[in-house]
């Protein structure tokens, strides 16, 4: 299982068991410079893989969409930040942000201890 | 996560190992992916031009075949200083809009049309020549749905260049994000017109224009290494993963360098000024370019004053 989390998500707080992955799906033009950059708060989730993906039938400059991949890592909570900025400009000349607070149980049905 | 101090010693040992003297500075960007998925990179060529992957290999084998190759033009090119004159107008900034074809074409004709006209941005009447519209070229030129997403190709903004023209900025000021073709009143009397350019494909052919006529614009495959360039010559590095294609605006080469000289349009805080020095034959940057020859119309119209010439 794996919860898929966009943009419409943001300030949203979610639940999800041990078992299920955690994929954050942004849109994001790389070629403009801007990207996003993520941070985790807490060690219920843990980052495992951060993809760039473009657009179909794009021209020069096109853009495409960040996915990163988190998997629980214990019971918890933890937060996912995001902010779409130039990583050679401060942070508060972000263009966006995006925060979502993941609440990671056990599964019902397993004996996850 | 921001980039630790491993990552940036990392990616440091990376343009040393691959025999690169460019610097790549401390940054919070953490997304070196682990593999390389974007060999595509969503990229459609325009008509008549090469696919991003296509145009890396080219431009590699040309490397290899340098000597070759070797122009007759002079061993260095700066627009940005001929004499003493400078025909490189300012740094810009295209935000987060795709638009990066619009300012590598505005800059390479505002380029032109002062080296036509020896107007340098220096010279006691460099500011009777307005800088070009990006918005007009893009916003009223490109029409791709979404633009801002889905970028351009220069091939295309030449054409609009050549059929409609381009307003000065004034007229149609840039801001990033997708809007409507909306230029000032009267804007058809204040165009400036290409009348010719050229597509070039060959390294000599790019030298002795840069050299002879001037700017030039060029698309290239962005890294992920390229967002921490600080100064030096850019090499791509092994470990680099590729991202989206990219165009620029190239206003000089340098033979002791190996490598052309670029303006970017992030601003002025990125690379060197707003600079960046790209090595000969590195990441499809010199598969193939566009330069304006001769201009149709110039606005305003001020007389040409005496032909320039390169050192």
């Amino acid at each position: 299982m794996t919860l898929h989390l966009r943009e419409a998500d943001n300030g949203t707080s979610v639940r999800v068991p041990l078992s299920e992955e955690v994929v954050l799906e942004l849109e994001e033009n790389p070629t403009t410079g801007y990207r996003w950059m993520i941070e985790t708060t807490g060690d219920a989730v843990s980052e495992i893989e951060s993809n760039y993906v473009p657009s179909s039938g794009t021209a020069i400059g096109g853009g495409g969409r960040r996915s990163v991949r988190f998997i629980p890592a214990r019971r918890g909570t933890a937060e996912i930040r995001a902010a779409l900025r130039r990583s050679w400009e401060p942070p508060e000349r972000s263009l966006k942000q995006f925060a979502v607070t993941i609440h990671v149980e056990g599964d019902p049905d397993a004996d996850d201890q | 996560m921001p980039m630790t101090s491993e990552e940036h010693d990392a990616l440091w040992e990376a343009v040393r190992a691959s025999n690169a003297n460019w610097r790549p500075g401390h940054n919070t960007i953490t997304d070196l992916d682990a593999e390389d998925r974007l060999l595509r990179l969503g990229y459609d060529p325009g008509p008549g031009e090469l696919s991003l992957e296509a145009r890396q290999e080219q431009s590699a084998d040309r490397l290899m075949m340098k000597g070759v190759l070797a122009a007759a033009a002079p061993a260095k090119i700066d627009w940005r200083n001929i004499n003493g004159k400078n025909f490189v107008t300012g740094i810009k900034d295209q935000g987060s809009c795709g638009s990066c074809v619009a300012f590598g074409t505005a800059a390479t004709m505002e380029s032109r049309s002062r080296i036509i006209r020896n107007v340098p941005v220096n010279a006691a009447s460099g500011g009777t020549i307005p800088d070009l519209s990006e918005a007009h070229l893009f916003y009223c030129g490109n029409t791709l749905n979404d633009p801002c997403a889905r970028g351009w190709y220069p091939s295309a903004a030449l054409s609009f260049a050549t059929n409609t023209g381009v307003v000065p900025g004034t007229c149609f000021p840039y801001t990033p994000g997708n809007q409507a073709c909306n230029p000032c009143n009267n804007w058809q009397t204040m165009t400036t017109n290409v009348a010719t350019s050229k597509t070039l494909t060959s390294v000599p052919d790019m030298k002795t224009w840069l050299a002879e006529k001037g700017p030039l614009i060029t698309c290239f495959i962005v890294y992920s290494d390229f967002f921490a360039y600080t100064g030096g010559v850019y090499v791509q590095t092994p470990t680099a993963q590729s991202v989206a294609g990219h165009c620029v605006c190239v206003v000089g080469y340098d033979d002791a360098k190996q490598a052309w000289l670029c303006k970017n349009s992030w601003g002025t805080g990125w690379g060197e000024g707003g600079y960046v020095w790209i090595g000969y034959g590195e990441v499809g940057i010199d598969a193939m370019m566009w330069g304006v020859e001769s201009f149709a119309k110039l606005f305003p119209s001020i007389p040409r004053r005496h032909a320039v010439g390169p050192v």
